[in-house]
């Protein structure tokens, strides 16, 4: 739990905590994922990206906290550039958790050790290396894991829970970071719809207590409908729409998800 | 079953043309395999092979095969009469040839032992720069990357036995140039296993460590590592039991242990003492691939 206020000074003037400008992604191999993307997250604020797939979703976020570098355009983290350099970029992302559609557990490493993980890039390397966490950062870090209702399994290995109790503990290893923002890449697509709420009610709730941005990739509208503030949807790397919810008209579902989509 | 008024109508999927440049494909085949027998049948006749030799000489091979079902199996020296030879020196009784035998034995483990220690203290940290996943997107990543693997392939490609013959003439005989033969070879064995091992890793904990802030090192350390471990544990385990085997054989070009014993034993016609030799090996070998098979079950 962050000590700050939720709007502490350092976040950009326009009151928002990540905000990118005029974002493009050109592979290798010549795929436009992102084409001139621009919107702006606002602290706590809990945000919903859809589109279809290879509509660029993943790449947006693998963008905004450095783990792929954008062709053009710039991504701001509280004021600072996230790609002018190799050191800045590790820099944010230890004030930005990240959890995956695979979960990304480090396996034969006990649960309580994936979640001080998350301080991976916030100890002295040693200490990292020796797994030597100081009892301070063991308490945050049992005490992630309680909130995510899984501090019965610390001692167990990541194989031996199940897909949403791993999710869970990804959850905790983000929130060990006490970061600003989470970034979620398809959270709940490999759990099943019932496990996906669960988990999906404690990632919203988590970082609408500790006022973190959440900006998740979700992929059905239903769940983005249920938790989103808002949604931003994409379709071949454009964003084609920003905005709340209610104001997400079949129109621009059919634009997302081709025109076949009112039938499922 | 369906009923069978009318026969099923046949069925003749579409068949591509055979070109000229498929019948001269056939053509090289023929080619190659008539070649490959011709080789065959003169390396026969090149060879020597003859059964004959072996019934000839059978009065001579019952006599070695006697000779070799006698292990000496003393613990001290004796002389021809049967008399306990002494040392002329302490006074007390020289060792016999199973003690001498067991102790040669013991430094062929050792040969093998430092020398797998040895290639495992190189490769293991040169097969994280040679993997192909991790040396990805940096200059000096690709440098590392095909530096190493030239380092891993120069390695493997001289046979222990090789490097073992010309060591043997650079620091004398002795079990040194053993130790340094198989370390040399298992650098690039291992080293190879170890990369494509790190090239097999899921990527996912690699990426979500790496989110986390946490520098390179870091990133291998809990991205890569515990995913690899029980592989690497078993590859170590895996070459040590090779190498235990490669040490029997370096023995014989002078790299110390018991192969170097039993390479004298039989220039020197003590068949009796090379069957001590046979027996110990076969009983060490046994146990090894016991404990071996057993290890690696347990690493699972």
């Amino acid at each position: 739990m962050r000590t700050e206020a939720p709007t502490p000074p350092g976040v950009q003037s326009d009151g928002a905590v990540l905000r990118t400008e005029g974002l493009c992604l050109t592979y290798p191999d010549g795929t436009q994922a992102l084409r001139d993307v621009a919107f702006s997250v606002n602290p706590g604020e809990v945000v919903a990206v859809i589109g279809a797939s290879g509509a660029g979703k993943s790449t947006l976020l693998r963008c905004l906290n450095g783990l792929l570098t954008p062709t053009a355009g710039r991504v701001l983290f509280r004021g600072r550039d996230v790609h002018a350099s190799p050191a800045q970029t590790r820099s944010v992302r230890r004030e930005v958790g990240m959890i995956f559609q695979s979960f990304g557990l480090v396996p034969r490493v006990s649960v309580l050790v994936n979640v001080l993980l998350g301080l991976a890039g916030q100890v002295p390397t040693w200490r990292g290396l020796a797994c030597y966490f100081t009892d301070a950062e063991r308490q945050n870090a049992l005490r992630a894991l309680s909130r995510v209702g899984i501090l019965e399994q610390w001692q167990k290995r990541p194989a031996d829970l199940s897909g949403g109790q791993q999710q869970r503990v990804a959850i905790a290893r983000a929130l060990c970071q006490q970061p600003w923002v989470l970034l979620a890449d398809e959270p709940v697509s490999s759990l099943d719809p019932a496990t996906a709420r669960i988990v999906m009610d404690y990632a919203v709730r988590i970082c609408r207590e500790d006022g973190i941005a959440l900006i998740a990739n979700l992929h059905t509208v239903a769940l983005a409908r249920a938790y989103a503030d808002r949604i931003v949807a994409f379709v071949e790397g454009r964003v084609v729409f920003d905005g709340p919810p209610g104001d997400l008209a079949p129109a621009v579902l059919e634009r997302v998800y081709g025109e076949h989509y009112a039938e499922f | 079953m369906p009923s069978s008024e009318a026969p099923a109508p046949r069925i003749t999927p579409p068949r591509r043309r055979r070109t000229w440049r498929d019948h001269l494909l056939t053509g090289v085949k023929w080619g190659v395999g008539a070649l490959f027998l011709a080789y065959l049948y003169t390396s026969f006749v090149r060879t020597e092979f003859n059964l004959y030799p072996l019934i000839e000489g059978a009065p001579q091979v019952r006599r070695t095969l006697a000779e070799l079902g006698h292990p000496d199996l003393g613990w001290v020296a004796h002389g021809t009469k049967g008399e306990v030879l002494t040392d002329p020196r302490t006074g007390k009784p020289k060792r016999g040839t199973l003690p001498v035998l067991l102790a040669s034995m013991n430094e062929t483990i050792e040969i093998s032992l430092v020398g797998t220690f040895l290639s495992l203290l190189i490769s293991f940290p040169l097969a994280f720069l040679a993997a192909r996943n991790l040396a990805r997107g940096t200059l000096m990543g690709r440098i590392f990357y095909t530096l190493t693997r030239a380092v891993f392939n120069v390695s493997r490609a001289f046979p222990p036995y090789i490097l073992a013959i010309i060591l043997v003439i650079m620091v004398g005989p002795g079990p040194f140039p053993g130790v340094l033969a198989l370390a040399l070879h298992s650098i690039g064995m291992m080293g190879k296993l170890f990369a494509e091992t790190i090239e097999s890793v899921d990527a996912a904990p690699i990426e979500a460590v790496r989110a986390t802030g946490a520098n390179n090192l870091l990133v291998v350390w809990f991205g890569v590592l515990p995913q690899v471990t029980p592989q690497f544990v078993a590859f170590t385990l895996y070459r040590w039991d090779i190498n235990i085997r490669m040490a029997f054989i370096l023995g014989i070009v002078g790299a110390g242990g018991i192969g170097f014993l039993l390479d004298q034993y039989i220039r020197l016609f003590q068949y009796a003492k090379a069957s001590t030799a046979f027996l110990i090996i076969l009983v060490a070998v046994t146990l090894l691939d016991w404990a071996s098979s057993y290890l690696r079950e347990k690493m699972g």
